[in-house]
């Protein structure tokens, strides 16, 4: 294993290294290879990997970088795509039998944006079958080791992404997030994860799970790096109906200005309830205490129908999963695991009129929360409610269909209002495993979010610290 | 079989699915959270508040080809 104290190095600390000259490109890339090569048999978080040609790009990114002194910070670094992405020649299988042969013909929209910033997709990441699953198992492509403890869940849907960056395979990976998939395995998996507002990204090439909830964001080491990711991924793309023509503007800007007056709102409901475990709601409010210490202002909020969101989220994402899959459950419905079927199946309960009075009850949701923010910058609550169980406790059968169900209970209610949604690590808790604290702010406004973030780790150390089950 | 397995294929069925009994029987393990979801979504007056636009016309334009 390598150990020149690269491998967990963040994007900003490896741009800088290359731009000096202290590092090449060629090594990053091997370096990544090399981890991938020695982890990935346990950890299983890729489908895919590129290795020719990876090398072959990051000599050329490396000619970039040697040539001009103005390339961009991911020019030359490694990235994992979960695989609901395209890329062009490759095939999209979403974890399933189902689309084992899937070819792309053209590359997503953030792969040609990530690409022309001259980042290095390095392959596959693997994930829930159709991205349909909190807890990261998959029964076809094989369940995601959680790099902390290899016998618990890594969370999903994006497993691979979650496990790869914490394991060190690679600095960031591309996640999306319908219910959570991008901030709890960022969550259990101690990094940092963060889910766009809705239509910040663009999803054309990325496969759908339900297209009015889907978010695609990035996950990474730091919240610098979650920042840099989205100066490249962001932007008005006319692929995706969905794409916010929003200005766009320097995700990194604010970052470095404090705490200073910032308003935190802290829900007197829901989020602290007596279901959330012990360790993590310490966690959460000992760094919302020391945000305090650090130059916030902490408003408690009162709203007693806050937990109502991601059920009716539920109700907008359960039929328009079914929508999508209706097609192949009728003709290969043994193709499809027994986890993910049965969940599609479910779907079919929910009538057109309850989907469409989900869509009313999730806009009056919004207003509600919108009406709520309006005295504070950001809403802190625990990521998940519940200790990172094991894959034994999570592994559903033909008559039980597994534990793990509460983790999407926050997350969840962020995907029914579109707002800009942060997980970063805050603590340790039951096990030794990660605790994620969510940041979660003004629709549009990722950048008080990333602030918040930022400042957050500049007080502690619990980003910088590592797995130490897999060495 | 049971009634509540019958009641979900003949309810697939209406919508254009040929569901077997044992996959329904397994779909009936998630019904708690989709009938969940449903009673959320039943207790709000939705009455003011229309969802965004659901329908976005496709664009078109007229392409002369040499």
């Amino acid at each position: 294993m390598t150990s020149d104290g690269l491998r967990f190095a963040s994007i900003a600390t490896l741009a800088r290294k290359l731009r000096d000259g202290d590092v090449t490109v060629d090594h990053i890339v091997d370096q990544s290879l090399d981890v991938i090569g020695n982890l990935d048999s346990e950890l299983n978080a890729f489908l895919e990997v590129w290795a020719d040609e990876v090398r072959e790009k990051a000599s050329e990114a490396q000619r970039s970088i040697e040539s001009s002194n103005n390339t961009s910070p991911l020019t030359g670094i490694p990235i994992g795509l979960k695989d609901l992405v395209d890329v062009q020649g490759r095939p999209t299988t979403a974890g399933s039998k189902v689309l084992q042969d899937n070819v792309a013909t053209n590359d997503a929209t953030i792969v040609k944006r990530m690409t022309a910033a001259g980042a290095i997709p390095v392959g596959k990441l693997n994930l829930v079958e159709f991205a349909f699953g909190t807890t990261g198992l998959n029964a076809y492509t094989g369940n995601v080791l959680n790099p902390w403890d290899k016998t618990r869940v890594t969370a999903g849907s994006s497993s691979g992404s979650g496990a790869s960056v914490a394991a060190g395979m690679v600095p960031a990976a591309i996640g999306t997030d319908t219910g959570g998939s991008i901030r709890m395995p960022a969550s259990l998996c101690g990094i940092a994860g963060l889910k766009p507002t809705y239509g910040r990204v663009s999803r054309a090439g990325v496969l759908d799970l339900s297209w009015s909830m889907d978010h695609v964001g990035p996950m990474a080491r730091t919240v610098e790096d979650c920042a840099l990711m989205m100066n490249a991924l962001t932007g008005f793309d006319s692929e995706d109906p969905a794409s916010s023509s929003e200005p766009v503007g320097d995700f990194k800007s604010d970052l470095g200005k404090g705490l200073d007056g910032i308003r935190l709102g802290l829900p007197k409901q829901y989020f602290f309830d007596d279901f959330v475990d012990p360790d993590i709601k310490k966690s959460v409010l000992d760094a919302i205490k020391l945000m305090e210490a650090n130059g916030a202002e902490i408003v408690e909020l009162d709203a007693d129908w806050i937990s109502l969101g991601r059920r009716i989220g539920f109700g907008v994402i359960a039929p328009e999963a079914f929508a999508v899959h209706r097609k192949n459950l009728a003709e290969r419905p043994n193709d499809y695991t027994m986890a993910v079927r049965s969940r599609i199946l479910a779907g079919a309960s929910i009538s057109a009129v309850d989907y469409i009075e989900a869509q009313r009850a999730r806009k009056w949701f919004s207003h509600e929360v919108a009406n709520l923010m309006q005295s504070v910058d950001a809403i802190v609550t625990p990521t998940v409610p519940i200790p990172t169980p094991t894959i034994e406790e999570c592994t559903p059968t033909s008559t039980d269909p597994g534990g793990g169900g509460q983790m999407p209970f926050f997350t969840g209610v962020f995907n029914t209002t579109g707002q800009p949604s942060l997980s970063i690590p805050c603590g340790f808790g039951k096990s030794d495993m990660p605790i994620g604290m969510m940041i979660t702010g003004h629709s549009f406004d990722e950048s008080t979010v990333l602030r918040i973030g930022h400042a957050y780790e500049q007080l502690t150390d619990w980003h910088q610290r590592k797995p130490n089950d897999i060495d | 079989m049971s009634d509540r397995i019958q009641e979900f294929i003949k309810l697939a069925a209406i919508i254009g699915l040929d569901v077997s009994v044992e996959h329904a029987a397994e779909a009936l393990l998630h019904l708690p959270v989709a009938e969940s979801a449903i009673e959320a979504v039943r207790s709000v007056d939705t009455s003011d508040f229309e969802p965004d636009a659901i329908f976005v016309p496709t664009k078109s334009s007229r392409i002369d080809r040499p």
